[in-house]
C-alpha cells in the first residue's frame, strides 16, 4: 500500500461559518467523498444524518451561532474508514452527560422542549463517536464510518 | 437561500387531510407545518397525513417539530400518518418511535385507503 | 467557506461538490452550477499538477465568498508557477502548441465572468474565479 492512500490517510478539511444553513455544505460534501469510497446508499444517508447533526451543534451550541466563528470538519480518507472530525470554537462546552442522553419519545410528549435527538441520533448511525476537547479548546466529535466491501468479488 | 427550503400546502382527499411538506423540515419549517397542522385541526379535521416529498433532509429539530404535532394529535384525539419517506427516514421514524404514533405509508395512496379502512369518508 | 485539499488529482472533484452545494443552495441558476463545477475543477487540477507539482504534502485551498452580487472562488497553491491566462473571448486552437493545461486555462476564461492570477502571501500562487449573480432576491453572505 502506497502511503499516499495509506494508513496516515488523506485529510480535506472543509471550514464553515457558523450559520444554520452551512450543515448542508458539509453533507454533501461528505456524501460525494463517502460515495467516491463505494459506501452503500444507506451508509450514506446515515452519514449524512449524523454530520448535519454535528455541524448543526458546532453551529447552534459550540459557537452559539456567531457566525464570525469557524466550524472545522475534518474528513480523512483511510483504506478501511471515513473519520469524521468536527470541532467548534469552543464559546460553550459541552457537558458529559449531554453527550449520553438516551431520549424516549414517551418523555418528550410531557416535556416543552422535544429536542435532545441529535447526539443519540449520531451514536446510533455511526460506527464510532467519541467526544472530546477540539486542539484550540472548543468542542470536537469524531466519527468513524467502516467501510464494509463484500466479501465476494473483491480482489 | 440556505434556510428555507420547505413549502407547505394543505389538500383534502377522502376526508383526510393532507399536509404536503415539499422540502427539507428542520428549525426553520418549525412555523409552517405548525401553522397548517392548526388550521386542519380549526377545520375539526380527524384524518391528517403528512405527506413527504422532495426531502432529503430530516434532522434532529424537524423531528422535535413532529413530535410536538403528535402530542397534539393524541391531545385531539385525531389520526395521523406519514407517507413518501426514504428508507433512510423510514428507519429514523422508527428508531426515535414516531412510527408508533404515525402510522408509515409508502405513498399517498397506501395512506388515504388505511385511513378509509378507520372509517374516513368523503 | 473554505476547502483544504492535499494535491492529488481526483479530489478536485470533492472541492466541486462542496462549492457546486453551496452555489446550488445560495440560488445560482442550475446551468451556472454546470460552469463554476467544470472552471473549479480546471482551476484545482492547475493547482495540484502545476503549482504544486503533485506532492500530496502541498495543500490546495478552496475559499468561496458570496454576496449579492457574486460567487468569487479563489483556488490558493503553494507553488510559483503563474499561468499565463488567454484574453478574452477564447480563440479555440485546437492544434499549435495547445497543451491539455492551456485547454484547462482557455475553458476557466470562458465560462468564468472575471478571471485573475495574483501571486499569494505565502509563496504561492492564487487564481480569483468571479461569477455574476443572476438575482433572484435573496442574499446569502458567507466567508
Amino acid at each position: 500500500m502506497s502511503d499516499a492512500e495509506g494508513v496516515t490517510g488523506q485529510v480535506i478539511e472543509l471550514r464553515l461559518p457558523s450559520r444554520l444553513g452551512y450543515e448542508r455544505i458539509a453533507m454533501d460534501t461528505a456524501a460525494a467523498l463517502a460515495r467516491r469510497m463505494g459506501l452503500a446508499d444507506e451508509r450514506i444517508d446515515a452519514l449524512r444524518t449524523a454530520i448535519g447533526e454535528a455541524v448543526t451543534n458546532a453551529i447552534e451550541h459550540g459557537n452559539q451561532a456567531d457566525a464570525a466563528m469557524k466550524v472545522v470538519v475534518v474528513l480523512t480518507v483511510r483504506p478501511a474508514e471515513l473519520i469524521i472530525c468536527v470541532s467548534d470554537q469552543g464559546r460553550r462546552a459541552l457537558a458529559l452527560e449531554q453527550t449520553k442522553t438516551q431520549p424516549r419519545i414517551a418523555d418528550a410528549f410531557q416535556r416543552a422542549d422535544k429536542g435532545g435527538w441529535g447526539i443519540w441520533l449520531m451514536r446510533e448511525l455511526m460506527d464510532e463517536v467519541e467526544f472530546t476537547l477540539a486542539p484550540g479548546g472548543g468542542n470536537q466529535v469524531r466519527m468513524v464510518v467502516h467501510l464494509e466491501r463484500s466479501p465476494v468479488g473483491d480482489q | 437561500m440556505l434556510e428555507d427550503e420547505l413549502t407547505v400546502n394543505i389538500r383534502h382527499r377522502d376526508g383526510v387531510a393532507i399536509i404536503d411538506l415539499i422540502g427539507d423540515v428542520t428549525t426553520f419549517a418549525e412555523e409552517k407545518i405548525n401553522g397548517a397542522y392548526r388550521q386542519v385541526t380549526a377545520r375539526g379535521d380527524r384524518f391528517i397525513l403528512l405527506n413527504f416529498r422532495q426531502n432529503d433532509y430530516i434532522n434532529s429539530a424537524g423531528i422535535a417539530i413532529l413530535i410536538g404535532i403528535v402530542t397534539e394529535v393524541n391531545q385531539n384525539g385525531q389520526k395521523l400518518a406519514v407517507s413518501g419517506l426514504s428508507p433512510h427516514f423510514q428507519k429514523i421514524f422508527r428508531m426515535v418511535g414516531l412510527a408508533q404514533y404515525a402510522e408509515i405509508y409508502q405513498t399517498e395512496e397506501d395512506a388515504l385507503s388505511a385511513f378509509r379502512r378507520l372509517g374516513a369518508v368523503e | 467557506m473554505q476547502i483544504i485539499l492535499p494535491s492529488i488529482l481526483g479530489y478536485e472533484v470533492i472541492a466541486r461538490d462542496a462549492v457546486a452545494s453551496l452555489a446550488r443552495r445560495c440560488g445560482i441558476t442550475p446551468e451556472r452550477v454546470e460552469d463554476v463545477k467544470t472552471a473549479l475543477c480546471e482551476a484545482c487540477m492547475n493547482a495540484i499538477e502545476h503549482g504544486n507539482r503533485s506532492d500530496p504534502q502541498r495543500k490546495v485551498q478552496v475559499l468561496c465568498t458570496v454576496d449579492e452580487q457574486r460567487l468569487v472562488i479563489e483556488v490558493s497553491d503553494e507553488g510559483g508557477s503563474l499561468p499565463m491566462l488567454p484574453r478574452k473571448p477564447v480563440q479555440w486552437t485546437f492544434e499549435q502548441r495547445a497543451s491539455l493545461r492551456g485547454m484547462g486555462l482557455m475553458l476557466i476564461v470562458t465560462l468564468t465572468d472575471e478571471v485573475s492570477v495574483v501571486a499569494d502571501p505565502n509563496d504561492g500562487t492564487c487564481m480569483r474565479l468571479v461569477f455574476y449573480r443572476n438575482l433572484v432576491g435573496d442574499s446569502v453572505s458567507a466567508s
